[in-house]
C-alpha cells in the first residue's frame, strides 16, 4: 500500500513539473518579436564630410585580419559606408552621393575619425552635411579634443511629408 | 522503513531536483580561457582585452625584475595549466625564461612585440634591440593589437566582443598619448633631462623629446638590462657619463626605478648635488590598489613625477 502511495506522490510531482514547464515553453513561444518595417528613403541623397586636418595612418587604430588600421569609420543606421581614408584632406569636402540605407523616419549617422598625432594640442573637427536635392537635411560638426578621435552620433529623422515637398 | 521504499524515496528526489525550474533556466557555464604572462604590462593589456572571458595571471609580481628573474616550481605548474603564454620579446625576459617555460609545457607562446621597430641601443656589434618599447603608447598600441590578433585566433566565437574591448582602450592610449605630450610641453626643452637607474626609458625619451644632448635616448648608469647579458649592467665609463651629462646639462633632478635597488642613483644624487625626483615604474607596474596598478595608471604617475621635479 505504502509502496503505490509513493509511487503517487511521485506521478503527482513531476507531472506537475511537466506541466508547469510545457505551459511556460508555450508562453515562451506566443511572444513574437516583429521587425519594424522600414521604408528606404527614395529621394537622392549626398554626404559632404569637411575636416580640418588631414588623415595620416594611425598607430592607436584598431588592426583586425580583415581589415588595417582605419583612419576614417562612417557608419549610417549600424552599416559601414565606403570612406575613402587616405583622401581626406584640410578643408577639403569630400562628398559621398547617392548615400544608400536611409530610411523614412530616425535614421542616424556615426562618425569616428583620427587627426593626426601630432596636432593633438589643437581642437579638431569634421563637418558633416546631408542634402538632398540641395536641400540640407543635416548640417552638424563634431570636435574633439586633447588627442582624442573626432567623432559623435548624429540624429535625425526623414518625413514623408519632407520629401514629396522638394517636387 | 524498507530498502525499496527507501531507493524510491530517493529516487524521487533525484528527479524533482534535475527537474526543478532552476535546473531548467540554468545556463552552461561557459570556460574562462587561462592566460599567464610575463611581465604585469602584457597582463593588463591582455585584461583589458578579454575582459572577464579570461583569468590573466602574470608570472612577475609587481616590482619584480624581469631581466634577472628565476622561474619557480610554481611557475612551471601554473603555465602548464595555461591556454595561452605571453612574453614580451626582444630579451626582456632574461635567458628567454617565459618562452622555455611555454616549451617546456608545449603551450603557445605570443610574443606582443611581434612587428615592432625596436631602438637599438649601443653600437656596432654590441648594438641590443630595446626590449623596453611600452614606453611608448604607440607602442603599446600595437602589442594591444597583436594580443587581439592572438585571442581572437585562439577563440573566433568571442573576436568580436574582443575588438569592441580593444577599440575603446585603443582610444584611451590615443588619449593618454596626448596628455602626455601636453604634460611635458610645460617642461622647457633645455630642461627635458631624464635620468634613471637603467636604460628602461630609450622609446618615452625618443617619443616625448627628452636628453637632446644623448640623440634622444636614456641617460642611466645601468645598461638596457640589470643582468649579465652585453651591454647590460653597471661600468665606470657608463657612470661616469652619466655624472658629466649631469652636470653640463644642469639637470635638476634624476629618479630611481621601483624594480632596481636605488644605491646608484642615490650615491650619483649626492655626488653631483641634484635632488631625487622621485620612484618611476620601470619595469614593472605598481601592486594592486597603487596608483600605477594599471598600464595607463603608470605612465600617468611617471609623468607627473618627472614633470614636477623637471619643470
Amino acid at each position: 500500500m505504502r509502496f503505490i502511495l509513493t509511487l503517487l506522490i511521485w506521478l503527482v510531482i513531476i507531472g506537475g513539473l511537466w506541466s508547469y514547464s510545457r505551459q511556460r515553453q508555450a508562453a515562451e513561444a506566443e511572444i513574437v518579436i516583429r521587425n519594424p518595417t522600414l521604408t528606404l528613403a527614395k529621394e537622392v541623397y549626398s554626404l559632404k564630410l569637411t575636416p580640418t586636418f588631414s588623415s595620416e595612418a594611425d598607430p592607436f587604430a584598431l588592426q583586425t585580419e580583415d581589415s588595417g588600421p582605419v583612419a576614417l569609420e562612417l557608419r549610417l543606421n549600424g552599416r559601414l559606408l565606403p570612406v575613402p581614408a587616405d583622401q581626406l584632406n584640410r578643408g577639403i569636402p569630400w562628398t559621398l552621393e547617392g548615400v544608400e540605407g536611409l530610411v523614412m523616419g530616425d535614421n542616424e549617422i556615426y562618425l569616428a575619425a583620427s587627426p593626426p598625432l601630432s596636432e593633438g594640442s589643437l581642437e579638431h573637427g569634421m563637418r558633416v552635411q546631408l542634402a538632398r536635392a540641395g536641400v540640407r537635411v543635416v548640417d552638424t560638426t563634431l570636435w574633439s579634443s586633447q588627442g582624442s578621435l573626432v567623432s559623435g552620433t548624429i540624429h535625425f529623422a526623414l518625413t514623408a511629408k519632407e520629401e514629396s515637398h522638394d517636387h | 522503513m524498507r530498502p525499496v521504499i527507501r531507493t524510491l524515496l530517493l529516487l524521487l528526489l533525484c528527479s524533482v531536483l534535475s527537474l526543478s525550474p532552476l535546473s531548467l533556466q540554468a545556463q552552461p557555464a561557459s570556460k574562462k580561457l587561462r592566460i599567464v604572462t610575463s611581465t604585469t604590462q602584457i597582463a593588463d593589456f591582455t585584461r583589458q582585452i578579454m575582459g572577464d572571458r579570461a583569468e590573466v595571471i602574470s608570472v612577475l609580481a609587481p616590482g619584480a625584475d624581469p631581466h634577472t628573474y628565476q622561474p619557480t616550481p610554481d611557475d612551471v605548474q601554473l603555465v602548464l595549466r595555461a591556454d595561452i603564454c605571453m612574453e614580451n620579446g626582444l630579451h626582456l625576459e632574461g635567458k628567454s625564461w617565459m618562452a622555455t617555460l611555454a616549451r617546456d609545457a608545449d603551450k603557445p607562446l605570443v610574443t606582443a612585440t611581434t612587428g615592432l621597430a625596436p631602438l637599438l641601443v649601443g653600437e656596432g656589434e654590441e648594438a641590443i634591440m630595446d626590449p623596453h618599447a611600452w614606453f611608448s603608447p604607440r607602442n603599446a598600441a600595437l602589442y594591444v593589437n597583436n594580443i587581439l590578433k592572438a585571442v581572437s585566433g585562439f577563440d573566433p566565437a568571442n573576436r568580436a566582443e574582443y575588438q569592441a574591448r580593444t577599440r575603446l582602450f585603443l582610444q584611451q592610449l590615443r588619449v593618454l598619448d596626448a596628455w602626455i605630450r601636453e604634460q611635458v610641453s610645460r617642461i622647457p626643452p633645455h630642461r627635458r633631462i631624464l635620468v634613471t637607474t637603467h636604460d628602461a626609458f630609450n622609446y618615452f625619451c625618443r617619443e616625448y623629446k627628452f636628453n637632446p644632448g644623448n640623440d634622444f635616448l636614456s641617460i642611466a648608469p645601468v645598461g638596457w638590462s640589470t643582468g649579465a647579458e652585453v651591454g647590460a649592467g653597471i661600468t665606470p665609463e657608463r657612470r661616469r657619463k652619466v655624472v658629466q651629462s649631469i652636470k653640463e646639462s644642469g639637470a635638476p633632478a634624476i629618479f630611481v626605478e621601483t624594480t632596481i635597488n636605488p644605491k646608484q642613483i642615490r650615491e650619483i644624487a649626492q655626488e653631483t648635488g641634484v635632488a631625487i625626483g622621485g620612484e618611476l615604474y620601470s619595469d614593472s607596474m605598481g601592486p594592486a590598489g597603487s596608483a600605477g596598478e594599471t598600464y595607463i595608471g603608470m605612465l600617468r604617475e611617471n609623468v607627473l613625477l618627472i614633470v614636477n621635479a623637471l619643470q
